[in-house]
């Protein structure tokens, strides 16, 4: 082999080396299923604090319009995984024969949710509130009624449940006084608490029937996560450590402050609002009680079964 | 009916069947997701299930309900409208400008206005029908007595017609069809942001189960209730081209 030809042989097999990279990042196409609620944070923190990184993970992260449209794309394989969809819709699509799995657990009962009233109104806490006057929540069978459904039922209550959409619908209707309350959800609306227009009169921790419960999950493409189990699981680990630090680090809460163009003084509260022993990704508890409310709901048309239920969760990722 | 009207018809009917054969063979096979568009004939067996369940038949009249009542306000509203802006040159030169950017701008954005206004209530979903129905309306009546052809006006003049009787025998015939094609995109507009406002804010007719099934995700449930909406716009198109036929025998 002539010197030449030996020379451009070694060239050509050190350029191919310095050119490719070391590994491939795995990419993960995630979608977070809501905008604003603090726990749609932990994916950012992963994702700038360079924890997704860390793992060999590349990792796009994108908005859904709600529950049913951030998993429809990950039903149809054009998102990954999504983050903190509401429970019901993931059972019952997969009592549907959708190919869906839950990971993790995002949030266990709903003590990021609150009811409340103009500070003129007369009506203190929950139990002041009169026959006839409106409990609101967003839409049938979302976590909202449900919450309102269990607030009612615990506290022996008279009021009427009414349907008023999302937190900026239930504000205008409260504050046009076409219903007694409104809802929100932490840190929503905080501004308006700090200004002393209104005066929460409970949250969701008195739903003492969902306790425990896991309300929204992490969840995955099941032809994905089949083929991409290793992956799955460093997604998991990375948004655990990405959740204690949102928790743990006032810079994180500042970001999140600026990304929502939210005051800082609104948010610098969300720790405690959203307590972080509700937020740990495992247990996903409380299934059987969801499988029984999704058929009341109408949600599923039979109850699932006991295999079925422990087919539908890969906590962390793991086989179950 | 005659064999050349019958054939169409036919044809259409055909055409659909093909179409919904292909799709049904295309979900089969997997070629399309069924989990995003169910087979046909799952969603013709999901009729008995939403009727049932949501009272499906109840609700095809309250969405159709909502629609003519919000299309009747659009008429009487904005066919003397459209008339006034052409009788008074000056005012349909200044708004005829507004009104088209009325009526491409979505106004069903403004929901949350019209709740506060009306309430969760059906005022609100036939109020915000009636918007974009009566703007196309009061277009198009406008543009049709302006189309009027000058032969015609001479040939009622040359008969020293009335008035009076030249709009009602040669200028209104003649603006029919115009104002009928206002008629048909506005009542398709009505329904449309009607539809959308029951989805919205989950409340009122077809809406609401479209709304409902699709968070249920519940696919065929979901295109059966479509498929209720399109009745609805086939029932309106249907009855409006009766009644420009009867206006309008020629």
């Amino acid at each position: 082999m002539s010197k030449t030809l030996k020379t451009m042989i070694i060239a050509l097999a050190g350029t191919a080396v310095l050119a490719s990279p070391s590994i491939a990042a795995d990419k993960v196409r995630l979608v977070n299923s809501t905008k604003v609620v603090f726990e749609t944070e932990h994916p950012y923190t992963a994702l700038e604090e360079g924890i997704f990184k860390k793992r060999n993970l590349d990792v796009s992260v994108i908005h859904g319009s709600g529950g049913a449209a951030s998993l429809q794309a990950v039903l149809t394989g054009s998102q990954d995984i999504v983050w903190g969809n509401g429970v019901l819709g993931v059972l019952s699509a997969y009592a549907k024969g959708a190919p869906v799995r839950i990971l993790g657990s995002n949030i266990r009962g709903v003590p990021d949710l609150y009811w409340y009233v103009k500070t003129d109104s007369p009506i203190k806490s929950f139990k002041d509130l009169k026959a006839g006057q409106e409990l609101t929540y967003s839409r049938p069978g979302s976590t909202t009624n449900l919450a309102a459904l269990y607030i009612k039922n615990a506290l022996g209550l008279k009021a009427k449940l009414t349907s008023v959409g999302g937190p900026s619908g239930s504000r205008t209707q409260l504050m046009s006084g076409q219903v007694a309350t409104g809802w929100s959800v932490f840190p929503l609306n905080k501004n308006l608490l700090r200004e002393g227009k209104i005066r929460i009169i409970g949250t969701g921790k008195e739903a003492a029937g969902l306790n425990g419960v896991t309300i929204r999950v992490i969840a995955a493409n099941a032809n994905w996560l089949n083929k991409n189990r290793g992956v799955a699981k460093r997604m998991m680990l990375a948004f655990k450590e990405a959740r204690a630090m949102t928790y743990n680090s006032e810079k994180r809460l500042q970001t999140y402050a600026k990304r929502w163009k939210l005051n800082f003084a609104d948010v610098k509260t969300a720790p405690q609002d959203t307590p972080s022993e509700v937020t740990t990704m495992l247990p996903v508890a409380g299934l059987d009680k969801i499988n029984q409310i999704a058929l009341e709901n109408k949600k599923i048309k039979k109850l699932l079964t006991a295999a079925q239920l422990k087919e539908l969760v890969h906590p962390m990722g793991n086989k179950p | 009916m005659s064999r050349l009207h019958k054939m169409p018809i036919l044809v259409g009917f055909v055409g659909l069947l093909v179409c919904a054969l292909l799709l049904e063979v295309a979900v089969d096979i997997g070629w399309v997701m069924q989990l995003v568009v169910p087979r046909p004939s799952d969603t013709i067996l999901a009729f008995p299930e939403v009727q049932a369940d949501m009272d499906l038949f109840g609700n095809f009249f309250v969405t159709l309900g909502m629609t003519a009542g919000a299309t009747f306000l659009a008429l009487i509203i904005g066919i003397p409208f459209g008339y006034f802006l052409w009788r008074k040159t000056e005012y349909g030169v200044a708004y005829e400008g507004w009104l088209a950017a009325a009526f491409a701008a979505p106004t069903v954005l403004l929901y949350p206005l019209f709740l506060v206004i009306f309430g969760r209530s059906h005022a609100t979903l036939i109020a915000m029908g009636f918007i974009p129905g009566a703007i196309p309306i009061i277009i198009q009546t406008r543009q049709g007595l302006l189309g009027v052809s000058k032969t015609l006006l001479n040939v009622g003049r040359s008969f020293n017609v009335s008035r009076r009787d030249l709009f009602w025998k040669i200028q209104l015939p003649s603006a029919v069809p115009t104002i009928f094609t206002g008629i048909r995109i506005g009542v398709m507009y009505t329904l449309v942001n009607i539809v959308a406002i029951e989805y919205l804010i989950d409340f009122g007719g077809l809406g609401r189960i479209v709304s409902e099934m699709y968070f249920r995700f519940d696919t065929p449930g979901t295109y059966a209730s479509i498929i209720a909406v399109i009745f609805v716009s086939v029932f309106f198109y249907w009855g409006f081209g009766k009644i420009e036929k009867w206006l309008r025998p020629v």
